[in-house]
């Protein structure tokens, strides 16, 4: 794995247009769903998802594959990105309405009922930013402990506890209909 | 189960990109050409450019070439039709001269 992420940055940093949009391919749906989730806004997310892959383009020189996976690294820009643009622009979680979202969005989840989609976005809003950020990275797009340890700059058995304790929030919220955010 | 977090972030499926977000970002990073917009690039530095101007030179060279030696021929020809023909006449002349004097002799 480390291999092939120092050959696609190689070829990246070689100018091999074809890597980069492949690298784009492979990682924007997991970029832009998670952009989107933290800034509750979908024209926010596209463009920090552009700004998440212009940053990685323009630092894959800064790459050091010894260091870290090449997903790690992207995660952690996007992390990075996204955070500073809830913190900056202040702006309060509110609840995703769908109606005010382009199609494609409410048509994605055509197999997800819309109820309990929101019951869902309403309880990770209730979440504080980087909790919310930390259960988004596990649950949702699925990295592996490690990843996020090392992405979130903390030990894999902090990550795991975090999450336990979140995960209890969250299904509390849930069945509950408590915030204690 | 309707209130199961696991189930429902497990069902939650990722969301669609906007469909022309790559395109966007390669646009807006500058790393193609193609889809950059058009700026000038030094057109002299293409290899299929280099080949072509080549290919035409050398073409037009050949032609030139066949063209001057064609002709250079041609005129060295003239040139040897010319003299054969003064050589010829002022043999004639010759002739005709030497007659009427043995004539008159």
């Amino acid at each position: 794995m480390r291999l092939t992420d120092r050959l696609v940055a190689k070829r990246i940093q070689e100018g091999d247009v074809e890597a980069f949009e492949k690298l784009i391919n492979l990682f924007k749906s997991r970029v832009f769903s998670y952009c989107l989730r933290m800034s509750n806004d979908y024209y926010a997310a596209e463009e920090l998802t552009q700004d998440i892959f212009l940053k990685v383009y323009r630092g894959i020189n800064g790459y050091d594959s010894r260091k870290s996976s090449l997903s790690t690294w992207i995660f952690r820009i996007c992390r990075n990105t996204c955070l500073n643009y809830v913190r900056d622009a202040k702006r309060r979680p509110s609840p995703i309405n769908d109606e005010e979202y382009p199609d494609q969005l409410v048509a994605a989840d055509h197999y997800f009922m819309l109820e309990q989609r929101v019951l869902l976005m309403e309880a990770l809003n209730a979440l504080i930013l980087e909790d919310r950020d930390l259960v988004l990275m596990k649950d949702y797009l699925d990295l592996p402990y490690r990843d996020i340890g090392q992405i979130m700059g903390i030990p894999v058995g902090t990550v795991k506890s975090r999450l336990n304790r979140i995960r209890a929030k969250l299904q509390s919220i849930l069945t509950n209909g408590e915030s204690h955010a | 189960m309707r209130n199961n977090y696991c189930y429902l972030i497990k069902n939650l499926p990722l969301e669609k990109c906007p469909p022309d977000l790559t395109e966007k970002i390669i646009q807006r990073s500058g790393a193609i050409p193609e889809h950059a917009p058009k700026k000038c690039r030094g057109w002299w530095f293409d290899a299929p450019t280099w080949s072509y101007g080549l290919a035409c030179m050398t073409i037009i060279i050949s032609m030139a070439l066949g063209f001057a030696i064609h002709s250079d021929d041609r005129y060295k020809q003239q040139q040897r039709l010319a003299e054969n023909t003064v050589s010829i006449t002022k043999q004639i002349s010759f002739n005709f001269k030497s007659a009427f004097l043995n004539e008159r002799r």
